[in-house]
């Protein structure tokens, strides 16, 4: 067994050569990394020479990527990456091609592994301001995964050229004068200034842009791991900022239906409401329409039906599903043997929305505003209500009382979250209609 | 699919869901007079 101590690509090429040229197939060596490897085991000796042996022709991708792995923290680099140069070498000169094999497919692993721990370091990097005998100077410590500095420091030089900085890591640090980056030793983290007053600002700045409503841990997680916290100055804002997304989403929710509800009764029941509809001015349907139309059937309806908005004979008439669209509900409510005069019919939006073409009216989807505008009315006519069953007919129904990004399909066959109000609980959905129980 | 199918095909999910619905209400008044 024949054992090989290198610490850095130059090594192992020069180890490979050397090890290439004795003819020695990958099973008989023993990789040694000095900085983590204690040393020989006994049975081993050290292969001689280290150096000095042939030059040997590989694709040249084979060197750029193997320049990439060896940076790579696996101790299972040394040994894939001479596996790999002794195939290409030995009658396999296409292998790279083969991108089911499993030795490519290791090299690819490692690689990316590689080229995500540079990207972290570009996106994480918290530089802190301060200055040395009056000159300004930034400093920042990160932690990568793998042994990147040399690999993400050129990005910072080219991308703050004119600012003198240093880059510390445990292991090497990297240093731009403005004009050489030069490297280094290493640094503990507690050789970097803790923070500086453009942290507060920056702070503030995350703080206001976070959005709650678009909180997904999980992604976060994956996205910003856990080891770079410690230097992230905003990372400390992550935990309060998610504790409290629910309520403020909640608070956002409840807030949207405020353009209508200036328009809205003080004390609202079905004769109330029916009664100020008319006056509202809450979005531009207003206009076009010939009237608003109510929400019809019984006060103490069990069973309440959500449509999307009046329909061209709706809006003529000031009933709500009296057209074509009616007809067909008619029919269908009919053959689930439910009685038209038990249940209550409205709309997501009060006014018909259409375009002229010619004599005819054509019908268009209300969009998110017009919805949110007309929502009030609809909360208003279900909490007077309080049914016991709500069916949306389609989308907007649905989006108008669980949010914009309620989606049919998305949800056809598994449970979603209610609406909070009325409460309610395990919606089962189809393509054009979802109910829920209360 | 074409034009006819769908629309039959989604009023048998609106009919589908509005016996769910009978059912729900059913079911819980059933919970409420006991």
């Amino acid at each position: 067994m024949r054992a090989a101590t290198v610490a850095d690509f130059a090594q192992w090429r020069d180890a490979a050569r050397a090890l290439l040229a004795a003819d020695v197939p990958p099973a008989e060596i023993a990789w040694i990394d000095p900085g983590r490897d204690s040393g020989l085991l006994p049975g081993m000796v050290q292969a001689a020479p280290t150096t000095g042996g042939e030059s040997v022709r590989v694709p040249r991708a084979f060197v750029e990527r193997a320049e990439l792995v060896a940076l790579h923290r696996s101790a299972a680099r040394w040994p894939l990456l001479y596996r790999v140069l002794w195939r290409l070498t030995h009658g396999e000169p296409a292998l790279l091609q083969h991108l089911a094999d499993a030795d490519v497919q290791g090299l690819q692993t490692l690689e990316k592994n590689v080229r995500r721990d540079e990207h972290k370091m570009h996106a994480f990097v918290r530089f802190r301001r301060v200055l040395q005998d009056g000159v300004e100077h930034f400093i920042a410590y990160h932690r990568p995964e793998h042994r990147i500095l040399r690999l993400a420091a050129p990005f910072f030089a080219r991308r703050f050229a004119s600012l003198r900085f240093t880059l510390l890591t445990p292991e090497e640090s990297a240093t731009w004068d403005g004009q050489t980056l030069r490297f280094g030793p290493g640094a503990p983290a507690s050789a970097a200034p803790e923070g500086d007053a453009l942290e507060t600002l920056w702070r503030t700045y995350y703080a206001s842009i976070f959005n709650p409503a678009r909180l997904n841990l999980r992604a976060m997680q994956q996205e910003l791991p856990r080891r770079h916290w410690s230097t992230l100055p905003e990372a400390q804002l992550i935990a309060p900022l998610a504790r409290r997304a629910a309520t403020r989403v909640e608070g956002m929710l409840a807030r949207e239906s405020s353009e209508s509800e200036r328009y809205l009764p003080t004390l609202p029941t079905l004769s109330t409401l029916r009664a100020a509809l008319p006056a509202c001015q809450a979005c531009g349907l207003c206009g076009p329409a010939t009237q608003a139309v109510f929400g019809e059937g019984p006060e103490h309806a069990r069973l309440v039906l959500v449509g999307e908005q009046p329909g061209d004979e709706e809006d003529r008439l000031g009933r709500p599903f009296v057209g074509p669209a009616g007809v067909v509900l008619d029919a269908a409510l009919q053959e689930a043997g439910i009685d038209r005069r038990e249940v209550y019919l409205t709309n997501a939006v009060k006014h018909f929305k259409f375009e002229e073409r010619g004599r005819r009216r054509i019908h268009q989807k209300p969009s998110a505003g017009e919805i949110r505008a007309c929502k009030g009315w609809l909360q208003a006519e279900l909490t007077t209500l309080q049914p016991q069953v709500l069916v949306c007919l389609g989308a907007t129904a649905a989006q108008a009382l669980l949010g914009p990004r309620f989606s049919v399909s998305r949800t056809v066959g598994s449970p979603s979250p209610c609406p909070p109000s009325p409460a309610c609980s395990r919606p089962t959905t189809r393509r054009r209609s979802c109910a829920w129980m209360t | 699919m074409d034009d006819l199918t769908l629309r039959a095909q989604a009023r048998a999910h609106l009919v589908s869901d509005l016996r769910a619905a009978t059912e729900l209400v059913a079911s819980s008044s059933r919970v409420l007079h006991a």
